[in-house]
């Protein structure tokens, strides 16, 4: 790898579809979504896990929405009017994410992602990609949705 | 024991008498058993020395015989007496007997009473040694041998210690009566004592005490104190003293407590009847003043019918003056009458307006309330755009170098969709500044609607007035002719007072002389009724020195 494709390899643009949990701010490759929805009309399913919030018919797909801040070892997410849901495509399914609040599309250079610490607020460090100074002064924790629903398949 | 005082008392002195009585008798008997002792002893004496006189004799005779003096036969006859003296004395100290008190025995003789005990036997072992020794005295008399000398020689000894014993015998004998005679008098003098103790005891019990306890009974009653009663436990003259002072207290204590509501009755009613001359006494000066009071005030009359003709004639012209007066105030009357009226619309008129005035702010609060609906919606329209724009960004994103002119679009989109929703925000905020104004803008209108309604009912008041007055004026007219024709007649009443005042002032004088008579009779009895309590008061405080037993 020379200088000069280093150098380009720095200043590679990442975009972030960006939410809350809680007062935190999390972050998901903008790859990896695929939509952002604010239909919470779920179907519960019995027998789930307890961070399976339910099913939803999104255009005639079934999705299985869940409460990641609870599968990332956090307090259940209240469902609020502010509440928004991430589609975001696993494999070949889809699955909902449940957020807070929704933030801002934010776009980045490969050298403002700072490497993960082993724990951001409590959570284990494996859950991170990257955490990044936001130009709003706030932390942006980049999420693995692999590592997220790790658990799930498991 | 249910005895008087005087069998009581004649208790204790025969019991005293019976000690001297007791001692009396022991002596007499005890000197009446010693009379016969000092003859007995005196008698076993003499037999001692006449032992000795006849051992002495007998030699004297043999002596005489030997020297063949004549004097011999005197001896002998000496001898004989002497031994028949000794024999006679001896059988009646033994056996009783009468006793020579002389060597004759011839003499004066005593009965003697026989010995007993201790002296009889040994009298026995006298009489044994006796009769021997009378046998030897005898044979040596007789015979003049030697040999019987001897024997008396011998034997006088023993028969003079025999003697001596028995006389030793009756000496302890009669020593020991007079013992007993002592012991009897010690033991009733040791009973004296007890019976004096025991007399003592029971005197002070059954006399003393109760005398005693009457006593401050009787003193109790004397410092006035009649509450108490005495307890009486005995039926003798002090039981009987006992309940004739009880009677006698209870007998008091009713006769004055009598007095003491007798007294009470009569503080009472001499209070009563001075309250009564203080009142006749204040009455008749009342009267006095009153009457002169009147007196004056008829001469007042007097000259007040005077004033009052020439006041008569002063009442025709100002009634006149006031006749027209009330005509010119009937006329303002009308006048005010119009204006309250006109008043009376105005204000209706504002209530109306004040009415539609409401009606058009709550119409303005129920716009802006839409308005807010409206805005609303207008957010939700709002939150929706920045989703879309938030989708379109990331189809853009995924549509790589080709979509990076269609997320800018899409960053725009979002921005307004932001600026939407910051305004209608403050639409929001704005339109709760109007719903507050309209709130306090009805609440203000409703308090001038209940001011004018205030205004209104003071000018319905007004009104009614007004009406009163008019009223009034037309009444004020009449009566001024009605007062007109009372003022001639009056001028007339005047001067038939003016005769009756003077008919007044004389029966006053009468008055007032009554009065005063009155006023005297009651200082009177006033006077009375104080000599009447200071007396009362003065049985009360005597009364009062005793005290008595609640009723």
């Amino acid at each position: 790898m020379t200088e000069n494709q280093a150098k380009n390899e720095l200043e590679k643009e990442h975009q972030f579809s960006c939410f809350y949990l809680g007062d935190t701010l999390y972050g998901y490759d903008i790859d990896l979504v695929q939509e952002v929805n604010d239909q919470l009309d779920l179907t519960r399913v019995p027998l789930a896990p307890d961070y399976v919030l339910g099913i939803m018919n999104l255009r005639g797909q079934i999705i299985t929405v869940i409460d990641q801040q609870k599968k990332i070892g956090l307090k259940s997410s209240q469902i609020t009017p502010k509440s928004r849901v991430l589609i975001i495509k696993s494999g070949t399914e889809y699955i909902g994410l449940l957020a807070d609040r929704i933030a801002e599309v934010i776009t980045c250079t490969e050298k403002e992602i700072a490497k993960p610490p082993s724990n951001v607020n409590g959570i284990q460090g494996k859950l991170f990609k990257g955490i990044v100074h936001t130009k709003r002064n706030e932390l942006l924790a980049l999420l693995d949705i692999d590592a997220v629903l790790d658990d799930e398949q498991v | 024991m249910k005895l008087k005082i005087n069998q009581k008392m004649g208790l204790i002195m025969i019991v005293f008498f019976l000690i001297p009585v007791f001692m009396f008798s022991a002596t007499v008997y005890t000197t009446q058993r010693q009379k016969n002792d000092s003859l007995i002893i005196n008698l076993a004496g003499r037999q001692r020395m006449l032992t000795q006189k006849m051992s002495k004799e007998c030699l004297t005779y043999m002596h005489q015989t030997m020297m063949e003096d004549k004097a011999a036969i005197n001896t002998k006859k000496v001898l004989l007496n002497t031994m028949a003296v000794f024999e006679v004395t001896l059988t009646a100290l033994s056996e009783s007997g009468n006793v020579p008190l002389s060597l004759d025995l011839e003499g004066e003789k005593k009965f003697v009473p026989a010995t007993s005990g201790a002296v009889a036997e040994q009298l026995v072992k006298v009489k044994e040694l006796w009769f021997p020794f009378k046998a030897s005295v005898n044979r040596s008399v007789e015979t003049l041998e030697e040999e019987h000398v001897l024997i008396v020689l011998r034997d006088n000894l023993p028969l003079l210690s025999a003697m001596d014993k028995a006389t030793g015998l009756m000496q302890r004998k009669a020593e020991e009566k007079i013992d007993t005679l002592f012991y009897a008098q010690l033991i009733s003098q040791v009973l004296g004592v007890v019976i004096v103790v025991i007399a003592i005891f029971w005197s002070r019990r059954n006399i003393v005490m109760p005398i005693r306890q009457s006593v401050s009974f009787a003193e109790t009653v004397s410092e006035g104190n009649l509450e108490k009663t005495m307890e009486v436990k005995h039926t003798d003259e002090i039981g009987m003293l006992g309940n004739a002072l009880n009677h006698t207290v209870s007998m008091l204590s009713e006769m004055i407590r009598k007095i003491n509501d007798d007294v009470t009755t009569l503080t009472e009613s001499s209070g009563e009847m001075n309250i009564v001359a203080d009142e006749m006494a204040g009455f008749s000066d009342t009267t006095v003043a009153k009457a002169n009071t009147v007196a004056a005030a008829a001469e007042e009359t007097d000259s007040a019918m005077n004033s009052i003709a020439a006041a008569m004639e002063q009442a025709y012209t100002n009634v006149d003056s006031v006749a027209s007066s009330t005509e010119e105030l009937s006329t303002s009357i009308g006048e005010i009458t119009q204006r309250t009226g006109d008043a009376s619309n105005s204000v209706k008129n504002a209530v109306d307006h004040a009415q539609k005035a409401t009606a058009q702010v709550s119409e303005l609060g129920n716009a802006a309330e839409e308005i807010g609906i409206v805005s609303e919606t207008i957010t939700a329209i709002s939150d929706k755009t920045s989703l879309l724009a938030l989708n379109a960004t990331i189809e853009a994103a995924r549509a790589g170098e080709a979509g990076k002119g269609f997320a800018v679009v899409a960053g725009e989109i979002k921005e307004l969709a932001q600026q939407t929703v910051q305004a209608t925000g403050d639409i929001s905020a704005k339109l709760q500044g109007v719903q507050q104004l309209t709130d306090q803008t009805v609440a203000m209108i409703g308090e001038i609607t209940e001011v004018v309604e205030n205004v209104s009912l003071i000018i319905f008041g007004i009104n009614e007035s007004v009406e009163q007055q008019s009223m009034a004026t037309q009444e004020i007219t009449q009566n001024i002719m009605q007062t007109s024709q009372g003022l001639k007649e009056v001028t007339q009443n005047v001067s038939q007072t003016k005769q009756a005042t003077g008919q007044v002032a004389q029966e006053i004088s009468e008055v007032n002389e009554n009065a005063e008579q009155l006023s005297n009779s009651s200082a009177q009895v006033q006077r009375t009724a104080v000599r009447l309590k200071e007396l009362s008061e003065h049985l009360n405080e005597l009364v009062g020195n005793f005290a008595i037993a609640e009723a």
